[in-house]
């Protein structure tokens, strides 16, 4: 397009055209712009505006050449978020205003478009005195109000418009026609004709003035009028909401539907052990093993196992050969501790928690292919195997470490059992691993006046033989991991965040060994007293628990062609899985599946603090089932609020309100009114269906929404593909609403048939919703399928919508799906879990003057176990006796005795 | 805000590397250039927009191009297949001579032509794909891209030519 007569940063274009005003005031604002005007009074010479760069490009896009000028001048200085103001309204001018007022002004008459564009701006300067104040005005002012100047003209009808009906405007229009630099620039750029010489321009040339016929741009009009108003179809008289679906979508769409589920693959059966089957697509998925020592709350369910159980829900309806891990983390020192204080064994209170929690997870529907444990022959084997490959490839060093032994407690003090004064900050009661205070990370040993939180008694520092591996080494070929597995899979923000610090900052040494007795032994001579470190052994427990599973255990884990492995936990846990567990499988050289795909949430709150099982505040995992509301309501809230790219919050009253409005109104009125309507009104079969237009655009959108939930549940936004069934069901309800099938089965012939088309369609729309909402709510969907005695072939997730209850399918008997919360209840929940103690009990008569008294007894005796000890004369069963009385004392203020229970599952400090 | 700019938003945003920008400019109808400039310049892949003023502005030109002369006014409001066309063999005439759509190389117009036309190609027969043949060239290099595509990407066949 680029012709002689034009000079590099040069812009040319005709006299009259609107754009070229738009230059032209620039000019005047800027006199070193080159225009250069060409007069165009036939069609075919009536070219766009153009400016030809230095780099040989020639550009026609109106406000890009303007924009183009006004950064090149420099200036005054717009801010990046100006700028991004300042575009949105020259994006809004070039796509919506132009195009409706050059329609308007063919017509003479304001478009549909043109109003919804005026009444815009006029609410936008309402609040605002220029479109973009920056300086006296922008460049948004300048382009905008170019366009509109043809319509100001006395020429055209809609000038009186604006007056009337657009104050605003009108007020805005006429303060930059009062400058002096804007009139000039319509003198100059319309060639001194005025107003006339835009009108001009845009009204084809010897068709007369004003056109009276109603299309404009369409049918005989020449090419390049075509081209300038070439999106008129806007004005369109036929278009209707209908009309936003293309035709090619009904097409689409109908061809599937018509086909039927004949095509749609069969539901795959499986039977255990569930294996990889070379050339199909195999996941492995796991949820982070929660800690078996604590219950876990609905935060903890949502972040891991829950999410977990979603995914891979959806993934078998999908005919991927999925295998779902889990189990509880067993060793550590938490559970070393609670044994003593339970009096019982480690063994036993794993066992005695890991039914809670088995149960607990049954409960909420949770479908594990195996659910298991991490104190097992299977894990010490393959830990320990692990070990020697790293050991054998010199990754493994042996240094020694500081650590604080209690020599009363005869026990190597882990850092949270540690207090003392913080060296940074001077507070007193600061913890082995952080200061609460000033939140400074801290070795136990740096602590001033350290004593041990059991018995108080001052700690002393040995130094202990450890092992660490070596990651520095692993530095080079874990970064190039990372690297692939992020930019191939599906990794959440938050890890992809986490991971590339934790790489930047470069990998140290870790210490993989503690000196504890519950735990994986360690199996090198010199070591075999200490245990190996939970983050070390734990994620072995992945691979321990399948084989518990399964001896074909390698196929799942040492096969990283063939699988893909998907992981779900909380952020806090994802370094351990992003980069200590695949640097240990990466360090022992041999072919391990390593990670592809992780989805890391937020944290969930509870209403306006966080859960805490001390202080009785929120809901753990064996409340749930007192509350007598079903697992299935609970899932559906944790979904939707999932905490997936922020922090969210469960609330009782949020919860309740979506019960009723999202489950009750929309989706179990949907379907319970689609299955009333077809029992009552067509004997409880499936009507003949020849679906009309309106119905068509349905089963489009329905396909849109499908689409969008598989997309989602792919890249595991869980919400939003909860959001499209509501989206779907929605849909439904809308469509009955505005057919009205109740009035339609009163007709004739022809209306019944409508009403049957319609029906049919929604009991098909409920089949589709019952398969999507599967993975969410499994006994819903269950009985949802039961209502429409659907046949089990439904269950696959394809990527088209067909309809699987043909005509004459018999549907059972539609019941309510769910139930209302009231007010009433929910304030009573509310209340039950916000730790506030209820009434009677010794705990509660505890006035201020008792607890004083308690206080006064716990610092007695804390004097006479320090004293006894300071004097050795104390035999050992003696000073135990204290010990325990001090420990009591503790649990009835209900201080703890040792900080156990981080509220975060399987964290450990460090 | 039509369905369409949520996806392209969203999808975007992964491929940059950022969060939605839900509240720190309006999203409304007919935004789609602002806003995913605004989210590309405050990404860390702000070379995406070019890096002179020049660069700048062709990249703008062409995703301008796409937006009043391949997807229409409305989106959702299909634009006469005479006018598409045209646009289309315009741009496959640009695309003889280019590697990426702007002559500084991948860019923002890449991604959101290579967005905005899969609709279309999917649906073309393979005469039409013919007619075509430089768009297709350049869209079966962008649809190898790694992470541009979501999960579920329908392939669009492009019929083989060299440039």
């Amino acid at each position: 397009m680029a012709s002689n007569s034009e000079s590099v940063d040069g812009v040319s274009g005709c006299y009259g055209d609107p754009d070229v005003l738009k230059v032209a005031v620039l000019k005047e604002l800027n006199p070193t712009i080159k225009v250069t005007f060409r007069k165009c009074t036939d069609e075919n010479s009536k070219k766009s505006v153009s400016l030809l760069l230095s780099n040989g490009f020639c550009v026609t896009a109106a406000n890009e050449i303007c924009r183009y000028l006004v950064k090149k001048e420099g200036g005054a200085v717009v801010s990046l978020r100006d700028w991004a103001l300042i575009d949105y309204w020259l994006e809004w001018e070039a796509i919506s205003l132009k195009p409706a007022i050059l329609s308007s002004v063919i017509n003479n008459s304001p478009s549909d478009q043109l109003l919804s564009c005026l009444t815009q701006l006029e609410s936008h300067l309402t609040s605002n005195q220029k479109i973009v104040s920056c300086n006296e005005f922008s460049l948004a002012d300048v382009v905008v109000w170019s366009t509109l100047l043809v319509i100001q003209s006395p020429e055209s009808k809609l000038s009186s418009n604006i007056a009337r009906d657009y104050p605003k405007i009108a007020q805005w229009y006429r303060s930059l026609a009062r400058d002096s630099r804007f009139s000039s620039a319509v003198w100059a750029a319309s060639n001194d004709k005025g107003f006339e010489g835009f009108y001009d321009f845009i009204i084809p040339s010897g068709s007369g003035k004003s056109k009276s016929t109603t299309t404009g741009g369409k049918g005989q009009s020449s090419k390049a009028e075509k081209e300038r108003t070439q999106s008129a179809s806007g004005l369109s008289p036929s278009s209707s909401t209908g009309d936003m679906i293309g035709q090619a979508d009904i097409d689409k769409a109908m061809a599937h539907w018509n086909e039927g589920p004949d095509a749609a693959p069969k539901p795959r059966l499986h039977s255990h052990p569930i294996l990889p089957i070379p050339g199909e697509r195999n996941v492995l998925v796991t949820s982070a093993l929660p800690y078996v020592n604590n219950v876990p709350h609905l935060g903890n369910i949502i972040g891991c196992v829950l999410s977990g159980d979603v995914f891979v829900r959806y993934a078998r309806l999908r005919n991927y050969n999925t295998l779902y891990v889990c189990g509880t983390d067993e060793y550590g020192t938490a559970t070393e501790v609670k044994a003593v204080k339970e009096g019982l064994t480690p063994q036993q209170i794993c066992d005695k928690y890991y039914a809670l929690h088995s149960e607990i997870y049954e409960w909420f529907n949770v479908d594990f292919d195996i659910f298991g444990r991490t104190s097992t022959p299977q894990q010490t084997q393959i830990a320990q195997d692990i070990f020697w490959h790293l050991y054998d490839r010199d990754l493994i060093k042996k240094d020694t470490v500081d650590q604080l032994l209690c020599t009363s407690c005869d026990k190597y003090l882990a850092d949270r059992f540690v207090e003392g004064i913080c060296p940074f900050c001077a507070y007193p009661d600061a913890r082995g691993d952080q200061c609460d205070k000033c939140g400074k990370l801290i070795n136990a040993v740096e602590l001033k006046s350290p004593r041990c939180s059991i018995c108080s008694s001052t700690p002393v520092v040995k130094q202990s033989n450890h092992l660490f591996l070596d990651l520095e080494k692993l530095q080079s070929p874990v970064f190039d991991w990372a690297q692939k597995s992020i930019s191939e899979g599906v990794w959440s923000q938050n890890a992809q965040f986490i991971t590339k610090s934790w790489l930047r900052d470069g990998l140290k040494p870790r210490c993989i060994t503690r000196d504890l007795k519950w735990g994986t032994p360690v199996p090198l001579e010199g070591y075999t007293d200490k245990v190996f470190y939970v983050w070390f052994d734990a994620p072995i427990g992945y691979i321990s628990i399948t084989a518990c599973y399964t001896d074909q255990w390698e196929k799942w884990w040492k096969n990283p062609e063939q699988v893909q492995l998907y992981q779900f936990m909380a952020k806090d846990n994802v370094p351990f899985h992003t980069v200590v567990f695949p640097s240990t499988l990466i360090g022992t050289g041999v072919d391990y599946s390593l990670l592809n795909h992780i989805s890391s949430t937020e944290y969930l709150n509870y209403e306006d603090g966080k859960f805490s099982k001390s202080r009785g505040v929120g809901v753990f995992g064996n409340n749930a089932v007192e509350t007598g509301i079903p697992a299935d309501i609970y899932r559906f809230y944790l979904l939707y609020v999932r905490p997936e790219s922020q922090d969210s919050a469960f609330s009782w009253s949020d919860f309740v309100m979506k019960n009723n409005s999202e489950l009750l109104n929309n989706l179990g009125n949907f379907v319970n009114r689609t299955l009333s309507f077809i029992k009552s009104s067509f004997d409880s079969c499936i009507p003949v269906m020849t679906l009309s237009h309106d119905d068509s655009v349905i089963v489009v959108k329905v396909t849109q929404e499908l689409q969008g939930y598989i997309e989602c549940l792919e890249r595991h936004k869980q919400r939003d593909g909860l959001k499209h069934i509501l989206a779907i069901s929605r849909l439904g309800n809308g469509h009955i609403q505005a057919h009205k099938p109740w009035e339609l089965v009163k007709g004739d012939k022809n209306q019944k048939l409508l009403a049957g088309s319609l029906l049919g369609l929604c009991a098909n729309i409920c089949c589709l919703i019952s398969v999507l909402l599967q993975p969410y709510m499994p006994s819903i969907s269950k009985e949802i399928q039961n209502q429409l005695q659907a046949p089990s072939e439904c269950n696959i997730i394809w990527d088209y919508f067909v309809p699987y209850l043909p005509t004459g399918h018999k549907i059972g008997q539609p019941l309510p799906l769910f139930k209302k919360i009231d007010d009433a209840t929910a304030n009573e929940l509310k209340k039950q879990f916000s730790g506030q103690k209820q009434d009677t009990g010794a705990s509660s008569a505890m006035g201020e003057s008792s607890k004083s008294k308690l206080e006064a007894e716990l610092a007695k005796q804390a004097e006479v176990v320090r004293s006894l000890k300071a004097s050795g004369s104390a035999t050992k069963e003696t000073l135990d006796a204290e010990i325990a009385k001090l420990l009591e004392l503790k649990k009835q203020l209900g201080i703890s005795g040792a900080s156990v229970g981080s509220k975060k599952k399987g964290k450990k400090t460090k | 805000m039509a369905t369409e700019d949520v996806w392209e938003v969203e999808h975007l945003s992964e491929f940059l590397e950022r969060e939605s920008p839900t509240e720190e400019i309006g999203y409304g109808k007919c935004s789609l250039l602002s806003v995913t400039w605004y989210m590309t310049q405050t990404s860390p892949h702000s070379s995406l927009c070019g890096s002179t003023l020049e660069d700048e502005t062709e990249i703008r030109h062409w995703i301008m191009f796409y937006l009043t002369r391949i997807r229409g006014v409305l989106p959702w409001q299909p634009l006469p297949r005479e006018q598409l066309f045209g646009a289309l063999k315009e741009l496959n005439s640009h695309l003889s001579k280019r590697l990426y759509v702007s002559g500084s190389g991948f860019s923002l117009s890449d991604i959101l032509l290579f967005y905005g036309l899969h609709k279309i190609l999917i649906n073309m027969s393979y005469s039409e794909k013919m007619s075509l043949v430089h768009i297709c060239r350049w869209f079966d290099q962008i649809q190898h891209y790694p992470k541009l595509k979501p999960f579920s990407w329908l392939w669009v066949s492009c019929p083989k030519t060299s440039l």
